[in-house]
């Protein structure tokens, strides 16, 4: 099984190193440093997941390795956004590299829908499109719509801004209309007008159906809006952290979970779409 | 008391749009900058002075930001404001209402490395919706000095004054955390010496950004020039930075922002109320948007501004002209008695009759009363939402909601409208909407007096040229669409203000520098131009040209042949032609159809000499002229059509 994981570590190394337009075997070695094992690369020959070309000794991915490659890459960039946007983990390097090889299509591309099919990890690095991205796939139970669905006086905490450019997303960010955000609709004809942050912001059909939000009722909207604003951090205590991580899987002290009304609701609301049962 | 300078120190007044800026600027100088509840209302630097304890402070009002990144025309604005003029304190005006957008502008002012201070603005506001502040706690975690102010009342500037006098940096410098920090530094570390805030140069570049601090690589300027073996070396090391990294670097940086504000944030809200009070404000600004309520708030505001404009100017420039004109035209004529200054002075091109006593006389009442309507509306802050009403229809020729702003602008200032269009990306749209802006859209002083020359024929006149006016936007637009080349796709993000309920001392004092800067600018064009006249008409040239133009003015347009003095006026100032134009309607000399020609055709006529630089400084010389040839020629034809249409239609009934 480790042995297994290991492979899986090295298939997306490839990948990540092909993004970046570096794929040879000496960016393969300094990507892992010491611990570098020529055997599994060896072994990504042997299945035909690669090939290397004998003159410079560039990579290729064969068509499995590609399928291979993107599965993996998905899964962990969904992963991370998972933990970041919802679980809020400052630290969610470590825990997606868990995630990845333990979870299958299915479930990813459920994870998928619930984020509202995002195109970025929290890195900024792009996220391979699944086949449920490509039809803007929505089951029923899915809690993710994108800003276009929601009616006058819905509100919506933003869940993913799948903009067009970087610009965009750019203009979007400032204006405070990022993940983790809540957003009201005050009308949808004949353009749009959501209130953020205090300020009301017209934007058209396009921006509007690439911010993807999870529909909040109007009481959890309210409550869920001031009692983060009345909730006050202890000074100095930082967020993030192992706490935090254990506290958001569920693993928390009783007054705790008085004190963080986020991150535990985002969770629970994973484990109910998930159909986990709770208490 | 004269006062003893012993130092000079420079503050630049920064913040969000429409968050306050110029009317702290105001409250500090004393100067009177025009200030209006919608953004852009400032779009180029004002510098003021004040002096407090000693020291002259220079003051500085810059144009409204988002962020320091360079995305749009004001921001670069600002960027290159801050090298060339190197102030000494960054004042930021915090809109307590959009707190989190303030406090992530705060962070990327912050990397400037220069002594800050925050004005917390409209807390009245926020503290009406229950939500509480805690102005020391900001003031600790930020580390500079926080000053709770309500500037449109003048609270708070005597602390302002104090807080820039202690300015002083942050006691810890915002850093970012971890990797980005890392990368961040070492960036900084490669830039060359002369470099301004270097860090937040470091940070720009990282970024992306297409400039350094709002001069362009290499370009040559007073602050600082970089060589190109530099800039080589600067972005080789940006390259190798990069690539160390494990993500996109934009995100890691725009990531740590928002923590940065959330923390903040959280730590220093409190919500007191959690009902909702009924916010008379919100619903009203809702209504003007509403796609049925809002067409009829805009029927009423016309309505009103007809009303004003038609029955309360009138009357009172009724009076001016009994009282002033009169006796004074009596007066000279009875003790003037070479021909030749009775003409220069008092004749049909007098200096007095066509200049002074007609800018006063006639166009002041009338721009008083629609001033003062504008300025109500500016106020509160009705403009921005009609774009939400319009967005849809723009859409239609080639723009979109984005170029909304300027073109409403425009029902302002034509020229400042024009200004306004370096804010849209898209080539394509900038220059539709400044052919727009500068052909069938009247600025407010126009608009006023041509209400007040269709008043005088009635209302079906006027709703005709309005009808008119909008069908021929339309069609430019259309036509402007299929010519000009598509680039890129376009989008629209438009913030809105709060509708606030006007002051009226404030609205007031607004209307009278208005009026004054009238005066000032537009006294000397009309007594020139009205000199220029009858020097023409001395000489001779008058007859001439009006032969020439007749078979256009007279025979195409239908047009009395005085209209041609009309024309000329045209291109000193729009005014000057308004106001001769309705002296010629007072004297009987225009019917129905010739008031709605006279008004058409000088609405869409050559733009303002202001304007016409404005679009040449926007759109470039050779861009501008064949502008002016299409708005020219189009209007001749346009105008002489409308003619023989209304003339038709009336025969049949």
């Amino acid at each position: 099984m480790k042995e297994h994981k290991m492979i899986d570590e090295y298939i997306e190394a490839v990948w990540v190193l092909r993004e970046r337009g570096d794929a040879d075997l000496q960016s393969l070695k300094d990507y892992f440093g010491d611990d570098y094992d020529q055997k599994f690369v060896d072994e990504m020959l042997d299945e035909g997941l690669i090939t290397i070309s004998p003159e410079n000794g560039t990579f290729s991915c064969t068509e499995t390795g590609r399928m291979k490659g993107r599965k993996l890459i998905r899964a962990h960039r969904l992963a991370e956004r998972l933990l970041y946007d919802v679980l809020k983990i400052e630290d969610y390097e470590l825990a997606a590299c868990e995630f990845e090889h333990i979870i299958d299509t299915d479930l990813i591309d459920s994870i998928c829908i619930l984020l509202g099919h995002p195109r970025k990890s929290p890195d900024g690095l792009p996220i391979p499109e699944g086949a449920c991205c490509r039809a803007e796939r929505k089951t029923i139970q899915s809690p993710s719509i994108s800003v276009l669905e929601l009616r006058p006086e819905e509100s919506g905490r933003v869940i993913a801004v799948n903009a067009e450019n970087d610009h965009q997303l750019h203009l979007l960010d400032v204006l405070q209309i990022r993940p983790g955000s809540v957003i009201r609709v005050h009308q949808v004809a004949p353009s749009i007008v959501i209130e953020c942050d205090g300020s009301n912001i017209a934007i058209d059909e396009k921006i509007a159906s690439c911010i993807y939000v999870w529909k909040l009722n109007d009481s959890e909207s309210q409550d869920t809006i001031l009692r983060r604003q009345r909730h006050e951090r202890p000074p100095g205590k930082r967020r993030g952290g192992r706490g935090r991580w254990r506290r958001s899987l569920g693993l928390r002290e009783a007054d705790d979970a008085q004190q963080c009304p986020r991150q535990d609701r985002g969770f629970r609301r994973f484990k109910e779409s998930k159909g986990i049962d709770e208490d | 008391m004269a006062k003893h300078v012993t130092c000079t120190r420079k503050v630049m007044i920064s913040g969000l749009a429409n968050s306050g800026k110029t009317q702290i600027f105001n409250n500090l100088t004393g100067d009177y900058g025009v200030v209006a509840n919608y953004p852009m209302t400032t779009i180029e630097l004002a510098e003021g002075s004040f002096i407090f304890r000693n020291v002259r402070w220079i003051t500085i009002d810059t144009p409204g930001l988002n962020s320091l990144s360079a995305n749009s025309a004001e921001e670069l604005l600002f960027r290159r404001s801050l090298v060339i003029e190197k102030p000494d304190v960054i004042l930021q005006c915090i809109d307590a209402n959009r707190l989190k957008q303030s406090l992530r502008l705060t962070a990327e002012l912050l990397e400037l490395g220069l002594p800050m201070v925050l004005s917390l603005n409209a807390i009245d506001e926020t503290a009406r919706k229950g939500i509480d502040i805690d102005v020391d706690r900001l003031s600790r975690i930020v580390g500079v000095p926080v000053v709770q102010t309500i500037a449109s009342e003048g609270v708070g500037m005597y602390d302002l004054r104090e807080a820039l006098m202690n300015a002083q940096l942050p006691r810890v410098p915002f850093t970012y955390s971890g990797e980005v920090e890392r990368i961040v530094s070492d960036m900084e570390a490669h830039l060359p010496a002369d470099v301004p805030y270097r860090r937040k140069a470091a940070v720009l570049i990282l970024m992306d950004d297409p400039q350094l601090l709002g001069i362009e690589f290499g370009e040559d300027s007073t602050a600082f020039t970089l060589t190109s073996e530099q800039i080589l070396t600067i972005h080789k090391k940006r390259e190798a930075l990069l690539s160390s990294y494990k993500g996109q670097i934009q995100t890691g940086i725009t990531k740590q922002l928002a923590r940065w504000t959330d923390d903040i944030y959280e730590r220093i809200v409190t919500v007191h109320d959690t009902r909702r009070e009924y916010d008379l404000a919100g619903r009203m600004a809702y209504y003007s948007r509403h796609p049925v309520y809002g067409l009829l708030f805009l029927g009423v505001f016309l309505g009103v501004a007809y009303l004003g404009v038609v029955e309360l100017a009138g009357r009172l420039s009724g009076i001016m002209e009994t009282v002033i004109t009169d006796p004074t035209v009596e007066l000279l004529s009875h003790y003037l008695r070479s021909p030749f200054w009775r003409d220069f002075l008092i004749g049909d091109f007098g200096i007095l009759t066509l200049g002074l006593l007609n800018a006063i006389c006639t166009v002041l009442p009338i721009l008083s009363v629609f001033f003062f309507l504008f300025g109500l509306l500016e106020d509160i802050g009705y403009l921005p939402n009609l774009s939400v009403l319009l967005r849809r229809s723009f859409t239609k020729i080639g723009l979109s909601g984005r170029a909304v702003m300027p073109i409403v602008l425009g029902f302002g200032c034509k020229t400042m409208a024009t200004l306004t269009t370096r804010s849209l990306r898209s080539r394509k749209e900038r220059l539709i909407s400044i052919y727009l802006i500068a052909f069938a859209i009247p600025c407010s002083a126009q608009l006023a007096l041509n209400i007040a020359i269709l008043g005088k024929a009635g209302v079906i006149p006027f709703l005709i040229s309005l009808v008119f006016l909008v069908l021929v936007e339309i069609l430019a637009g259309k036509i402007l669409n299929l010519i000009i080349k598509d680039d890129g796709s376009t989008f629209f993000i438009q913030e809105l203000p709060p509708f606030r309920f006007p002051v009226l001392k404030a609205v007031l004092k607004k209307t009278g520098y208005r009026l004054w800067w009238f005066l000032k600018e537009a006294i000397p064009v009309f007594v020139i131009a009205a000199a220029v006249i009858f020097t023409l008409d001395y000489i001779g040239v008058l007859d001439l040209l009006k032969q020439l133009l007749k078979p256009i003015v007279v025979s195409w347009m239908g047009l009395p042949i005085e209209m041609v003095e009309a024309l000329i006026l045209l291109i000193a100032r729009e005014e000057a032609a308004a106001g001769l134009i309705l002296r010629l309607s007072n004297m009987g000399m225009l019917n129905a159809v010739q008031s709605i020609i006279a008004v058409v055709v000088t609405t869409m006529f050559v733009p303002c000499f202001a304007n016409i630089v404005a679009m040449f400084k926007e759109a470039g010389v050779k861009v501008g002229i064949l502008m002016l040839i299409g708005i020219n020629v189009s209007t001749i034809l346009l105008a002489g059509m409308l003619n023989w249409a209304l003339l038709a239609v009336q025969r049949i009934f």
